[in-house]
């Protein structure tokens, strides 16, 4: 049963891309339809797995796909219900987001190709979440980097395109490394043992904690890479450039949800190295912090957005750092959710309305679009937290978690996250809402884009009540209550401050049309936020001076020794073979000669 | 004195290959120093002739009974025959194609 369920969700979406690649290419109309279809199979099939297992114990499926002798590399897939609620996401919002693309994609040319891309994504993302190895979920990271990678520059014809979508491959690139050389350092003590084994047995006892925290801090460089982590956020916002599908898809439940999912796959072997953990919650909070603030004055909708999922991811990654996994993973389901609805949401009124500037979409009546606008309130009351949305039960864990963390500390700086989140969701609701003037500008909706958000808002606003059943199924403990009305009454307080901020500086009649808010009367920050605090600035300075400096270096070596080595041998050959053609004078008489010296030799070695 | 001096050296072995060998040596140089096809030939033939003479030699000193070297020089020189067939034509073919029989003169194979 459970292997049938599988093989249709893995499948599907491999059989839907390559079937367009190879058969639909061309056809503009079929292709969508065809992959639209085959990835609702497999969305419906991750549900059924799901919820067939709610109750039933891990089950692992694997086999031997290469006997090296000594060592094996394992395939395989293990279903426990971490993954089999990861598979649910994935499934879903993958679904979701194609449905949504016929609609947004219908103008374009290069559909089929489009489509092939985003199943193929959705593809290595699901045999990542289902990966029963850390091997076999390396190979299919990489492949969900390559996937993002082609669907980010989708429009590569668009320059700004082809650098953001280089610009990701590179800096994930850059944390992959980091991961490969853990993984490898892992495989080398441990052989490819699966997660089950590495989960169950306390098999990281025997090895000192040094390098435990080595390895740990190795393989988080990839999650850092993937889930956009400080210092490697800056790919993400840029990441924006892509078709809006596929940041709802990327940047909600799929690309940068698999940091953090291998955080609580693997969530045994980081809780070895406590150190580790809080370094990573140092890590997560810095980032948290970083990418708020730069949320507060940006004015491009979906770089608000992407700046809010950078901010969440930090809260995930400190809430599983804290050692609260399931907190980590609830507030991925819940931030899944609803962020991507509002992705859908900025799409649609990008596609309808032409332009992603706030000031501009709400002077050109975003308002009025009346899926759009409730699919976004819900959406940013969600991300700010407030009840009964599913953000703010998930936030309550992850204030819980951090509360009964490393350090209290972490949880006053995941409040005022929190209440940074709470000012640039309200900014963009009081600036949408309150526009300075407005002009009726011509809309076109699409019908099919609409369905995708209403279901995602239904479930935003229903999900958080499952809050409990679904830590629970996750594993946790019995909850401990104590201290909750104290969490919920400051994050509450904060929430509703930062409301007011943006009410006060965007709402109130005469600062509608205000772009900077409160940061108009503190130039030094704003020139600060502005670039980005300085980040890209700092990695661009230590590409060019570090690492283009050693490339350079290398390039000497590789110049002046190794090419010298390799032009010594062609040019000792070339000699040799210039000197032996001279015996080649097309002289019969000159052969004879030879022939007659070589047979000469060979009596003469023989006789002697 | 002077005539049993030379039936002495007949009666040796030695002598023929001397001789033989003095022969080969012509029959080599020839062949590699003559330009004319027809001179490499001849060389070649002085060569096998060469040869004959050791088998014959053999035979008489070291198995007089059984005769298998004179057989073989017959061999020898019948298949000499056929070669200089087969020579002469190939140098009629590379005259009719080069108007001259000079080796020198195809340059085809120079590197």
């Amino acid at each position: 049963m459970e292997s049938l369920l599988l093989s249709l969700i893995l499948i599907s979406p491999f059989v839907a891309a390559w079937g367009i690649l190879l058969f639909f290419f061309r056809n503009r109309q079929i292709a969508p339809i065809f992959s639209v279809v085959l990835m609702g199979v497999s969305a419906v099939s991750t549900l059924i797995l799901l919820f067939t297992h709610l109750h039933s114990a891990p089950i692992e499926i694997s086999s031997v796909w290469l006997d090296l002798g000594d060592r094996q590399v394992i395939m395989g897939f293990y279903l426990d219900p971490l993954s089999l609620l990861m598979l649910a996401i994935v499934g879903v919002i993958s679904f979701l987001a194609q449905l949504y693309s016929l609609g947004y994609m219908k103008d374009d040319e290069d559909r089929p190709r489009y489509f092939a891309w985003m199943s193929l994504f959705s593809w290595s993302m699901l045999f990542f979440v289902a990966a029963s190895n850390i091997l076999q979920a390396l190979i299919f990271w990489e492949l969900v980097g390559l996937f993002s990678y082609l669907l980010i520059g989708f429009w590569y014809h668009k320059s700004s395109a082809a650098a953001a979508a280089k610009k990701a491959f590179y800096l994930t690139r850059l944390g992959d490394i980091g991961f490969f050389i853990g993984v490898l350092l892992l495989l080398s003590w441990l052989g490819n043992i699966s997660f089950a084994q590495l989960n169950a047995e306390a098999v990281l006892a025997n090895h000192s904690p040094t390098a435990l925290f080595i390895v740990c801090l190795l393989i988080f460089c990839g999650v850092a890479g993937k889930s956009a982590q400080f210092p490697l956020h800056s790919w993400l916002p840029d990441a924006m450039e892509g078709p809006t599908p596929v940041s709802s898809l990327i940047h909600s439940a799929t690309m940068v949800a698999a940091g953090v999912y291998l955080l609580a796959r693997a969530f045994p072997l980081f809780s070895g190295s406590p150190e580790a953990m809080h370094l990573f919650l140092f890590i997560a909070t810095i980032t948290t912090l970083i990418a708020a603030f730069l949320g507060l004055i940006e004015k491009d909708i979906k770089r608000i957005m992407a700046y809010s999922t950078v901010s969440q991811l930090g809260m995930m990654v400190m809430a599983i750092a804290a050692g609260s996994m399931q907190a980590g993973m609830f507030h991925l389901l819940t931030h899944a959710f609803f962020k991507s609805m509002l992705f859908l949401v900025a799409g649609i009124l990008i596609h309808s309305l032409g332009t992603n500037d706030i000031f501009e979409l709400a002077s050109k009546g975003a308002r009025k679009h009346k899926v759009a606008w409730l699919g976004l309130i819900v959406g940013c009351f969600a991300l700010s937290g407030l009840f009964p949305f599913s953000g703010f039960f998930s936030k309550e864990a992850i204030y819980d978690a951090l509360l009964h963390g490393p350090h209290p500390i972490y949880f006053y700086f995941a409040l005022f996250g929190s209440f940074l989140t709470a000012v640039y969701s309200f900014r963009l609701i009081f600036v949408l809402a309150f526009p300075k003037e407005e002009q009726n500008a011509h809309r076109h909706e699409e019908k099919v884009m609409n369905l995708p958000v209403l279901f995602l808002a239904a479930t935003t606003l229903v999900l958080g009540f499952f809050g409990g059943k679904i830590m629970h199924f996750l594993g946790a403990g019995a909850h401990h209550s104590e201290g909750m009305e104290k969490i919920i009454a400051m994050s509450v307080t904060g929430l509703i401050a930062g409301a007011l901020i943006s009410y006060l500086n965007f709402g109130v009649k005469n600062k509608r049309g205000a772009t900077l808010g409160l940061f108009d009367k503190v130039p030094v920050l704003t020139t600060v936020i502005q670039n980005k605090f300085y980040v890209d600035h700092v990695i661009y300075f230590l590409f060019r001076q570090g690492y283009m400096g050693l490339s350079k270096v290398l390039h000497w070596i590789d110049l002046n020794v190794i090419n010298a080595l390799v032009n010594l041998v062609g040019r000792s050959v070339i000699e040799l073979g210039r000197w032996t053609t001279k015996i080649q004078a097309g002289l019969v008489q000159v052969y004879l000669g030879i022939g007659f010296i070589g047979i000469a030799l060979v009596v003469v070695f023989y006789l002697l | 004195m002077r005539g049993e001096g030379l039936k002495a050296m007949s009666d040796q072995l030695s002598t023929y290959l001397v001789l033989a060998a003095l022969l080969f040596s012509i029959g080599l140089f020839g062949l590699l120093y003559r330009r004319s096809l027809i001179g490499m030939l001849i060389s070649l033939e002085l060569m096998l002739n060469s040869v004959n003479i050791n088998l014959v030699a053999f035979d008489r000193f070291m198995t007089p009974d059984k005769g298998t070297g004179q057989i073989f020089a017959i061999f020898v020189i019948a298949i000499a025959a056929a070669e200089a067939a087969v020579g002469l034509s190939i140098i009629l073919a590379f005259f009719r194609r080069y108007k001259s029989i000079d080796v020198e003169q195809p340059g085809e194979l120079k590197g």
